[in-house]
């Protein structure tokens, strides 16, 4: 599946700039105008990579928009990668953005090639992130499902053990595992 | 001085002068008889050795007193040959000079720090003789004479500066050129010295506060100018590359529509450097004298009408009326009316819209200030606001204050911003005290 990319800037010639360069890697792309368009087009897992201006307002330098959507958008989406631009000169910001969890960032103007790269790498650490955090929540689902049964049989292993389909041993070793 | 230094001086001297007495009376008593001559001239020789003594120790109290007296206007009198405690004049003046060289280090004290303040303040702080000759200077002063201020001589500050320092009245307060061309307010004061009158010059250089002012401008300025270019630069530069790439197969209605971005945003890009350079060649202000009531009058017709159609209250003040001051009039106005449409634009979705020009004097200098009822500054805005081509209005250009700040700095004033306590914003021209004729 190729993947879906989100680009937000308030300049649209700057939009278009960006999805005639991006088109060339077989990616889906979206824009957004603003900071809240942005943010009502992104839900869990539907974007793999956005490429989000530091600055909205006119004249605005100071990169807060940047920074306050950026971590908007984690919060929505914690594993969405986020790209940031920022016109030479704004290194300091973009350095701070990485702080608080960009992915990359790319200075203005940008070289097609760079930027195209910047997205597709940015894309595939969604990706990772996505599997890894599957990983987690599939420990945490068996956790809470062992708690469950326990609750519900008082904590007869041997009850909860049969409820959960396993061997009272077996149940044994994934409490130790789950600190139980 | 033998054992009788333990006892009080008066002692002393009346115990020496006693046995002085007898023995010349014993030695006259004795001459009478010829066998005696030899025992009578002994005794003589004994009252002749104490009377030394005696003026030899009267002699010393003499000049401690003399060393003590001397010490008193001396630097560092450390009593030299005498011990301390010795009788009760020794212990008084020693006592005396403990108590002195306490006072002295005190007064050292303080000048040592007067010093030191003196030093410290920009100002430049010259005494100057009836002659011209330079007194004293502190070290801004030291800088600005250079070589010269050992000299004492004022020459270093321009032959025609120093001509109008010593000439001014004192008490009053000038606006001189030096020498290198930096432009200075002199305050001229005056006391008497124990060598007669003296002259107290403080010399603050305007241009160093406005140079500061004016290269955080140019500073925003550069950054501003490379942030707007490189904005407007990156769809041309991307979409140009995306267009070689594509090469002739590319799809004709949206490398037309590529080369439309490109063409509108190169347009957009020689504008904004017209914007800039129009602000940049600002021409030198050519001062003619201004009748504060008729400027006002004249800017209140220009603004009547645009506040009546937006429906916002004008209002203008001129205190005192009869107001006169030097500036350039078309640049003050092209500056003022900046803020006067700043203020309409701030109260245009207001109901109760009001905007209020007041001219008036403060600390000897015109003001011109332009008040609104309008949103007001947040303070990023407020810190921002003077920047060039930095504007809350989708459409606007950011040259407006920018502008007006440049012309008041080329009057050697300033615009400053001020936020009413009851909202709203206001901009104060500020026209140095030199362009206000007579206070």
């Amino acid at each position: 599946m190729p993947p879906r990319l989100l680009v937000a800037d308030d300049d649209p010639d700057v939009l278009k700039a960006a999805q005639v360069a991006l088109a060339r890697t077989g990616a889906t792309i979206d824009t957004a105008g603003g900071p809240d368009q942005l943010l009502s087009l992104v839900v869990p897992g539907r974007y793999d990579a956005v490429l989000l201006d530091m600055n909205f307002a006119p004249a605005a330098r100071s990169g807060d928009e940047g920074l306050a959507t950026l971590a908007a958008l984690h919060e929505v989406d914690p594993a969405l990668s986020v790209v940031l631009m920022t016109t030479w000169g704004g290194v300091a910001l973009a350095v701070e953005g990485l702080r608080r969890g960009a992915a990359n960032f790319v200075l203005k103007p940008w070289r097609n090639d760079a930027l195209a790269d910047a997205m597709t790498e940015a894309a595939s650490l969604t990706g990772r992130l996505r599997a890894d955090a599957g990983a987690v929540n599939l420990e945490d689902l068996e956790r809470r499902a062992i708690e469950r049964a326990l609750a519900i049989y008082d904590g007869n292993v041997s009850h909860a053990a049969t409820a959960l389909g396993l061997t009272r041993p077996a149940l044994y070793r994934r409490m130790a595992r789950h600190g139980l | 001085m033998g054992s009788s230094r333990a006892l009080p001086f008066a002692a002393g001297v009346a115990a020496r002068a006693a046995v002085i007495g007898a023995l010349a009376f014993a030695a006259l008593s004795l001459a009478g008889w010829r066998h005696y001559y030899a025992t009578a001239a002994v005794l003589l020789g004994f009252a002749l050795v104490i009377a030394l003594d005696l003026a030899r120790s009267t002699a010393a109290a003499d000049r401690t007193l003399a060393q003590f007296v001397d010490g008193l206007f001396a630097e560092g009198y450390d009593r030299p040959g005498r011990k301390p405690g010795a009788g009760r004049l020794g212990g008084a003046i020693d006592r005396a000079l403990d108590g002195l060289s306490r006072v002295r280090a005190e007064r050292e004290r303080r000048l040592d720090y007067l010093r030191a303040l003196i030093d410290a303040v920009s100002a430049s702080v010259l005494v100057v003789s009836e002659g011209g000759r330079v007194e004293f200077a502190n070290r801004a002063a030291q800088r600005r004479l250079g070589e010269a201020a050992s000299l004492g001589v004022m020459e270093a500050l321009g032959a025609d500066a120093a001509a109008q320092l010593c000439a001014a009245p004192p008490g009053s307060r000038l606006m001189i050129t030096l020498a290198d061309g930096q432009r200075a307010l002199a305050s001229i004061g005056s006391f008497t010295s124990t060598d007669g009158p003296r002259r107290l010059i403080a010399l603050q250089g305007l241009a160093s506060d406005l140079d500061a002012v004016e290269e955080a401008a140019w500073r925003d300025l550069s950054r501003i100018l490379a942030h707007e270019m490189m904005n407007s630069l990156t769809p041309i530069c991307s979409l140009a590359e995306s267009l070689t790439a594509l090469g002739p197969d590319g799809d004709p209605a949206a490398m037309a529509d590529a080369v439309e971005v490109i063409g509108r945003r190169s347009a957009g890009l020689m504008h904004f450097v017209e914007r800039y350079r129009r602000m940049a060649d600002l021409p030198t202000p050519a001062p003619a004298e201004i009748r504060a009531a008729a400027f006002v009058a004249g800017l209140g017709a220009l603004t009547r009408g645009l506040a009546a159609d937006r429906g916002v209250a004008w209002e203008s003040t001129v205190e005192p009326p009869e107001l006169t001051f030097q500036a350039d009039p078309e640049l003050l106005e092209q500056a003022v009316l900046n803020l006067l449409k700043n203020a309409l634009d701030a109260v245009a979705s207001k109901p109760d819209g009001s905007v209020r020009l007041i001219c008036g004097r403060e600390n000897g200098a015109a003001f011109i200030t332009v008040v609104d009822n309008g949103p007001g500054l947040t303070p990023a805005q407020a810190e921002a606001a003077f920047a060039p081509f930095f504007t809350t209005k989708p459409d606007g250009s950011g040259i407006g204050l920018s502008l007006a700040r440049q012309i008041a700095l080329a009057h050697g004033g300033r615009l400053e911003h001020l936020a009413p306590s009851r909202g709203g914003a206001a901009f104060r021209l500020l026209l140095p005290e030199t362009a206000v004729a007579t206070p």
